[in-house]
């Protein structure tokens, strides 16, 4: 279905660095608090080779917990926006770390997003993500997308330190 | 990504198919507008085969819709998978570009104008 190049030396359910392909996945059973629920972790450049890689394991990692296709596609959309949000608007296309983590809990799958470039409006952490009024304005609508696809998000700006987006999904493997 | 188009009764059907993504949003952009010529150009988007497309994807139809409009013509769109139709929803853009679920349909009421 989707495009994304294959990549090299992901196991999901061991731990995996991978230096030739600047990708890292840790499974995790380390942490505290909602950290226990780590289930990977990447540490990614932000540009596009690291946003296919992206693509290639939150495929890998939604397919069980996220269930049909059609939410698959939404869930996938959700994490390629935000990912480019953080290349243009948090990096603005000079490059950086972005790390994502993907937390499994009872009720969702958690795509945690943090970049450390230029922090989105904090007027935009509340949830107040709201369309143009201009229908045909060209551009930002991305987030306003995220919020409307995913079952629940959470924005934080840290200011000059970055931001951090969570999106949850509802879990669709379990009833 | 591909782009083509054919004629029929006066309508370009500019056929979508593939995938629309932050890899190649600039070029669909630059093979849609390339579709937009002439005066009063009518123009169809056929988005059967389109399976995927982000926030750039639909900045790219919307310029070629504003291209469209300048030339004092229009763009239309058809056959929209449903998750596609989604987000043309969600951003309230069904109000401003005319959504036909039918190929034939669209290019009867396309004609009428």
């Amino acid at each position: 279905m989707f495009g994304y190049k294959h990549i090299r030396g992901i196991h999901i359910d061991g731990v995996c660095i991978d230096e030739q392909e600047g990708l890292k996945l840790v499974s995790n059973n380390e942490g505290k608090d909602e950290e226990v629920n780590v289930i990977c972790r990447l540490t990614l450049e932000a540009d596009m080779r690291s946003l296919a890689k992206l693509m290639e394991s939150s495929m890998k990692l939604g397919m069980g917990p996220i269930g049909s296709k059609g939410r698959m596609i939404e869930y996938l959309l959700c994490i390629d926006e935000i990912f480019m949000n953080s290349i243009t608007h948090g990096y603005r296309n000079q490059g950086g770390k972005i790390d994502v983590k993907y937390i499994l809990n009872d009720n969702y799958l958690i795509i945690r997003i943090r970049d450390y470039g230029k922090g989105i409006s904090k007027s935009l952490e509340d949830g107040n993500i709201e369309l143009n009024e201009n229908l045909l304005t060209e551009r930002g609508r991305g987030l306003f997308i995220v919020k409307n696809l995913c079952d629940k998000l959470s924005v934080k700006s840290h200011g000059d330190l970055g931001t951090e987006v969570s999106i949850y999904f509802k879990r669709g493997d379990s009833t | 990504m591909n782009v083509q188009s054919f004629t029929n009764n006066n309508i370009k059907i500019v056929r979508i198919s593939g995938e629309v993504n932050f890899e190649n949003y600039n070029k669909f952009r630059d093979d849609l507008l390339k579709h937009i010529t002439g005066e009063r150009p009518k123009i169809l988007l056929d988005m059967e085969e389109l399976s995927y497309l982000n926030s750039m994807g639909l900045s790219a139809i919307l310029k070629a819709y504003s291209k469209a409009k300048k030339e004092k013509g229009e763009l239309r769109l058809c056959r929209l998978q449903s998750h596609i139709k989604k987000l043309f929803s969600i951003t309230k853009l069904n109000e401003v570009i005319i959504i036909y679920d039918g190929l034939e349909e669209a290019i009867k009421e396309f004609t009428k104008k």
